[in-house]
């Protein structure tokens, strides 16, 4: 009874993790149509970044965290300016295939000043609340708090900003978008600097909820894209719930299953989605 | 000849036939599969086992293309139409299960220890040094028969059939062609020779471990490819030997720049693998039409 409850908290908290960079990439996957690899790493980054930024200066956690995630909203801002805006109209081979040269690049970098051993933010130890019967530290709370505010905001600027007007219009007809006003570099422009931002803060929340080690991003990678496909690409809203749901899954099969096959689970449902749906995965 | 040498060559031959196999599929068939180390870790290990087994080395080589093959028309039929974006996320993960199932399963593969004292032929009639000779000498005449089955293929009907299904596929299936049958054979055929490269790299090492079949193989055959030319499988070839050369010469930096540690050189490696992946992209598709 004691395991069901817990796997519910630990499979809300992943979810909530998960759902940040996963958004972004069903953003991008949405909009500029490639299944951009590369951001699953700015989840590496942005672990690594407040760690370095923990070491730097002496501000409080919440603040390292946002700093190290804006860095990487800069980081895949000025990333796609000087790497992926050549190939915007050569289709989507070339801009996969420099995503997966953006994603070595940026966990090697990790690698290089930060080495391969396991480390841990210097959080004070805290005891778990009991909150409704449940059993969660503060921090672990906070993740979730943090994370469902965030995607409450993305809602909202995609729903009801110019911006967002822009983004939706974009990933469901390009041609019509920009005939009607919208400049499509504007909206890549934006799209990328969310998306590393989103991708930031999940990697040092997944941080902060594990340890932090160059493949912090790259054990997220199945996951993501799962959650991105099985929510439908381009929904906010869908992706949430769908982080919820692989999360919770991936969670409560560790009661039949090793948990180093945790990302199996993820790639089970993204083969049964392909399998089940080959032509309703794009926003409609 | 030189023992190091001699182990530089028989790498880059192994690493020439994981990239003539992914010549097939990427390079005629415009099959961008990301996790060809899945059909190299597979046909390793079930060479090693069947040869552990006592099993003759032909017996190793065959179920080593054929079980990839196998998985390779499971990737096909997961894969809808094999577009290029869900057949490069499919295979990506792919190869990370099969990772982690060799990771995993002790009572099959060994776990994170893998496999040990696999037998490599011509070991028991020869000196060490003699049977590494021969052993280069085999690896070589696979990858000849790999390159010649490339220059078939490419030069005779069927890649004429696979050159219009690259260039447009509704065309190509308008004139009657099964664009998908196509496509899953050389998907198949590709991942064989993928297999039959880690026959070879687990008998030659005689040991194998996960840790040898991360994505980072996918990825250096897939700039060597990129290098050649997509279709170029001689170009495949010197693709091959320019990567070999990024990964084998930044070991001798080590010398000249004596502050950079173990870690920090894998780490620039890498870097310089994934900058000539972003350069070589940039150089060759900057403003191009829409393929």
């Amino acid at each position: 009874m004691f395991e069901i409850k817990q796997y519910l908290v630990s499979g809300i908290l992943i979810g909530a993790i998960w759902m940040l960079p996963a958004i972004g990439i069903s953003l991008i996957y949405a909009v500029l149509r490639i299944p951009h690899f590369a951001f699953a790493e700015f989840m590496t980054l942005g672990a690594y970044l407040a760690l370095g930024f923990a070491a730097a200066t002496g501000l409080p956690f919440p603040a390292i965290a946002l700093l190290a995630a804006v860095s990487c909203g800069l980081a895949a801002v000025i990333m796609d300016q000087a790497v992926f805006r050549p190939v915007r109209q050569s289709g989507v081979l070339p801009a996969m295939l420099l995503s997966l040269g953006a994603m070595l690049i940026l966990q090697n970098i990790v690698r290089f000043f930060w080495g391969n051993g396991v480390r841990q933010y210097r959080l004070p130890l805290q005891r778990p609340l009991d909150v409704f019967g449940f059993n969660i530290t503060p921090n672990h709370l906070a993740i979730i708090l943090v994370s469902g505010a965030v995607v409450f905001a993305l809602y909202v600027l995609l729903k009801w900003t110019r911006f967002g007007r822009e983004v939706r219009a974009t990933a469901n007809n390009p041609e019509l978008a920009r005939v009607t006003g919208v400049e499509p570099e504007r909206v890549y422009l934006g799209l990328n600097g969310v998306a590393g931002i989103l991708a930031g803060l999940g990697g040092v929340m997944m941080a902060v909820y594990t340890s932090l080690t160059p493949l912090v991003g790259w054990n997220s990678l199945l996951p993501l894209f799962a959650i991105a496909l099985l929510g439908g690409l381009g929904r906010v809203g869908g992706a949430a719930l769908a982080a919820l749901v692989i999360g919770l899954t991936s969670e409560y099969s560790l009661m039949f299953i090793q948990s180093s096959y945790k990302n199996a689970i993820a790639f089970v449902v993204l083969a049964g989605l392909l399998i089940l749906r080959p032509r309703g995965l794009v926003a409609e | 000849m030189d023992q190091y040498l001699i182990a530089i060559v028989t790498f880059t031959a192994i690493y020439g036939m994981i990239g003539l196999g992914l010549n097939l599929q990427w390079g005629l068939t415009g099959l961008v599969n990301l996790g060809q180390v899945a059909f190299f870790a597979v046909g390793a290990y079930a060479s090693a086992l069947l040869l552990l087994a006592g099993a003759h080395f032909i017996v190793a080589l065959a179920a080593a293309a054929m079980l990839p093959a196998a998985l390779a028309t499971l990737v096909a039929l997961i894969t809808p139409r094999l577009r290029e974006d869900y057949l490069a996320i499919v295979t990506l993960g792919l190869a990370e299960i099969i990772r982690l199932v060799f990771l995993n399963e002790k009572w099959i593969a060994g776990g994170p220890d893998g496999l040990t004292g696999i037998p490599r032929p011509l070991l028991g009639s020869a000196t060490p040094s003699e049977s590494a000779w021969l052993f280069m000498l085999a690896t070589l005449a696979a990858l000849f028969v790999f390159f010649m089955i490339n220059w078939r293929i490419a030069t005779f009907p069927i890649g004429r059939v696979l050159k219009a299904i690259r260039s447009d596929e509704i065309l190509a299936t308008s004139l009657g062609k099964n664009v998908l049958r196509f496509k899953t054979q050389m998907l198949a055929v590709g991942a064989s020779m993928a297999g039959i490269a880690g026959a070879f790299y687990a008998s030659y090492l005689t040991f194998i471990s996960p840790a040898m079949f991360t994505a980072q193989v996918s990825l250096n055959v897939l700039v060597a490819v990129l290098i050649g030319g997509q279709g170029n499988a001689l170009g495949v070839l010197i693709g091959t030997a320019i990567v070999t050369c990024i990964l084998e010469g930044t070991r001798f930096i080590k010398d000249y720049v004596s502050i950079l540690g173990g870690v920090e050189l894998a780490a620039l490696r890498m870097i310089i693998i994934g900058l000539a992946l972003i350069v070589i992209v940039l150089v060759r598709y900057r403003k191009a039409s829409v393929r």
